[in-house]
């Protein structure tokens, strides 16, 4: 059908056949399947459910019954998104239940608490809040979350108000962040490629991209500024629609203002976003619909809030970016090896188990699938949107999806790769739709186009979990156990409970990375960890080196927090029960590493923690 | 939007400020600070900018992006106060933005009014189809 319009319409606006749009535009909103998906989802949640006990009970670690729940919730919501049928109400009703629906599969890993290593930096953030009443505490693992408070402010507010922790409120505000950035996305690609069958598919689509079930899911400002960012692209659609309305752009203006005091990296890419697609215009599009003012706007706060705010920033971003390109030379020079695809770092904790053959095989499928579907939609894009530097701009960052895989083979460029991810899939959930919808077009005959398409995107998406997070982390771990009526917390847990009730909030510790976090988030301290200042090394030793007890006292670390846990230097896997026997045995630090801390005050011992106190001085 | 409904908007906001600011049962809290929160804020708002045009849809996603922007604003400012981010100092302070929004809409609604206009800063093709859409 889009075949026969291209002689004489080759800028032609939609994706589909003008039939199909006016019964669809016409037709009463009904919910359509979207109920009996909700009880197929329900039922895919059950399953990730059990998986998830039976981790956390430590009765199997199998991940089959994981897998099977991701594809009984992904799967059939895909196929009826793909499909030309639903009417654009069923169609929004899908995209929010697919979106919440892989939220609760986060919250189901973390029923009891924050583990993320991210989410106990910004936790300690708001709980500061709440504790002071006032912004901007200085923070001991990242210094620059200090200075965007804008999801903690939130989560503030809504837990001083209604009672809630910390904890409930945050998974309230991520959960409607999450409800956001679906709804936003399906409004953006209907609006450009007027098609809410597009709209539907570019959430599946977006679905697949690496970080979208776990990382993007945790309470950590970018989860709550990507959303922002996004209403914010689909507002600007609106504005250049509706002959520049006020509403629009006060909404894009005051967005802005959220995102520059929420997340770094996002407020770049919005000001980014919309400085490249001004610049598209000043060569290619008609000058009144260019984002221009909109892009000085963005500039000029970001440059106002990194100078008057936030200047640590830039101390914080500068080492990661340079190392990453470090990185890449030595990995393209050979001086370094390079590393297993698809073998994630969990966030910069290093790895805990990469990926086996069948799941990079998956991973590799999936990059195979979209990219091919991407050089089919480019082909559509150059056909009908050419004429829209918006469109161009966002196609070209969809390509640059396929670059940053190159990333990957570099060991400290992968974070960088990984984390661009949701930010450059905005791009590939407009040119794959466009591709699918096109490819429906001409097969729309053969039977069962659905439901090929809802398989192509399953692999994408199963490929997007593969390479996104530690997979021996994917299910929940062993938090607490209860035991004649009562709870054990894991040994670092209890650790910074007995260190905020016996010493109290404010202190001072040098700790592994999982310990610093748990110190920071409950008892209220300053936990100094990693290699600026060397805290690892100091902790990790097997003798007291003369340097390490001045690096301690000039830093002032009273506390030092020795952990024989080789786990607890891994920040996304060292707040959980350990392994006693068998592989997944947990690794100790020679006892030295402990025993050489001897003359000072032993205050705590739980058997792998210690803690000594250095004294005043 | 009609005096009439942003009187009821505003005693919405005052209720629930009233109420989330008391020391109540948590889960009586949560109904009334989880919409004081997260879309009293940016509904008024909307209202007071236009948003009477927009399809159900769009405010879905606006009401909440808005209430999630202003809560940011609201932070940044209350902090430099004395009294900080407490729990009555949000209260007050979301109330008050809701109120002033509620103004703009109950003065806006009746300049239209009496301008004989239907109230819609951002008509369009687009406005109109999102609403036959959605309705």
């Amino acid at each position: 059908m889009t075949e026969s319009l291209e002689p004489t319409e080759p800028l032609a606006p939609s994706v589909e056949s003008a039939p199909e749009r006016d019964e669809e535009s016409s037709a009463p909103g009904t919910f359509g399947w979207a109920p009996i998906l909700a009880a197929t989802a329900a039922v895919g949640l059950l399953l990730v459910s059990i998986a998830d006990a039976q981790s956390r009970s430590m009765t199997s670690a199998s991940q089959t019954l994981f897998w099977v729940g991701l594809v009984v919730v992904y799967a059939p919501i895909a196929a009826r998104l793909a499909a030309s049928e639903p009417r654009r109400l069923e169609r929004l009703s899908l995209v929010a239940l697919l979106g919440l629906a892989l939220y609760v599969v986060k919250v189901f890993r973390d029923p009891f608490g924050f583990t993320f290593a991210d989410e106990l930096v910004h936790a300690p953030n708001a709980e500061a809040i709440l504790r002071t009443h006032h912004l901007f505490h200085a923070n001991s693992i990242l210094s620059a979350t200090a200075s965007y408070p804008g999801l903690e402010s939130v989560t503030a507010a809504l837990a001083s108000l209604s009672g809630l922790s910390v904890y409930g409120a945050g998974l309230i505000v991520i959960g409607v962040a999450r409800l956001l950035i679906v709804l936003a996305i399906f409004l953006l690609v209907e609006r450009l490629l007027d098609s809410p069958r597009a709209g539907g598919i570019a959430v599946a689509v977006y679905a697949a991209n690496s970080n979208f079930v776990f990382f993007s899911a945790q309470f950590s400002y970018e989860s709550l500024a990507l959303p922002l960012l996004v209403v914010a692209l689909f507002a600007y659609v609106e504005w250049r629609r509706t002959s520049h309305g006020l509403l629009w752009a006060s909404a894009i203006i005051l967005l802005t203002v959220a995102i520059v005091a929420t997340h770094h990296l996002t407020s770049y890419a919005l000001a980014g976003t919309f400085a490249v697609t001004a610049i598209g215009y000043a060569f290619f599009g008609s000058s009144r619909e260019s984002p221009a003012r909109f892009a000085a706007f963005g500039i000029a706060a970001v440059a106002a809030w990194l100078l008057v705010v936030a200047s640590a920033t830039v101390g914080y971003l500068s080492p990661v970016v340079v190392g990453a390109v470090r990185s890449v030379v030595n990995t393209i020079s050979g001086e370094s090896a390079p590393r297993q695809l698809f073998a994630p770092g969990g966030g910069g904790g290093g790895s805990s188990g990469g990926s086996g053959p069948v799941g990079r095989s998956v991973a590799l499928g999936a990059v195979g699938i979209l990219g091919v579907l991407y050089l089919v939609g480019v082909r559509q894009v150059w056909r009908r949107h050419r004429g829209d530097p918006y469109a161009v701009v966002l196609t070209i960052a969809g390509g640059v999806v396929f670059a940053t895989y190159g990333l990957r083979f570099a060991p400290q460029a992968w974070e960088t790769a990984n984390r661009s991810s949701e930010f450059l899939f905005l791009g590939l959930a407009l040119v794959v739709p466009l591709a699918l919808v096109h490819l429906g077009g001409r097969f729309a005959a053969r039977r069962g186009f659905a439901a090929a398409t809802a398989a192509v995107l399953t692999i994408a998406f199963a490929g997007g979990v593969v390479a996104g997070w530690t997979p021996s982390l994917r299910l929940s771990q062993p938090y607490e156990i209860s035991a004649a009526g009562h709870v054990i917390p894991a040994e670092g847990r209890a650790m910074a409970s007995w260190a905020l009730r016996r010493l109290g909030p404010g202190r001072r510790y040098a700790a592994s990375d999982a310990d610093a976090r748990l110190l920071d988030m409950y008892a209220a301290g300053f936990a100094v960890a990693g290699r600026n200042p060397d805290v690892a090394d100091i902790l990790k030793s097997p003798r007291l080196d003369p340097w390490e007890l001045p690096v301690l006292r000039h830093n002032h670390l009273r506390f030092v927090v020795s952990d024989r846990r080789a786990r607890s230097f891994n920040n996304t896997a060292g707040y959980f029960f350990g392994f006693r026997s068998g592989s997944r045995r947990d690794e100790q630090e020679p006892p030295q590493a402990v025993s050489k801390f001897n003359r000072f005050d032993r205050v705590f011992d739980s058997g792998n923690i210690v803690i000594f106190d250095l004294g005043r001085r | 939007m009609s005096r009439r409904r942003a009187l009821v908007v505003a005693a919405t906001a005052a209720v629930c400020a009233a109420g989330a600011a008391a020391s109540l049962p948590v889960a009586v809290s949560v109904v009334l600070a989880v919409p004081l929160v997260l879309v009293l804020p940016g509904y008024a708002l909307l209202e007071a900018i236009g948003g009477e045009a927009l399809g159900r849809e769009q405010r879905v996603v606006l009401v909440p992006a808005l209430s999630i922007a202003l809560d940011v604003v609201v932070a940044l400012l209350v902090n430099f106060l004395p009294s900080g981010l407490t729990a009555r100092s949000w209260a007050i302070a979301l109330a008050a933005v809701v109120l002033a929004a509620c103004v703009g809409a109950a003065l806006r609604g009746a300049g239209t009014e009496r301008a004989g206009a239907p109230g819609v800063l951002s008509a369009g093709p687009t406005s109109s189809r999102s609403r036959s859409r959605s309705r």
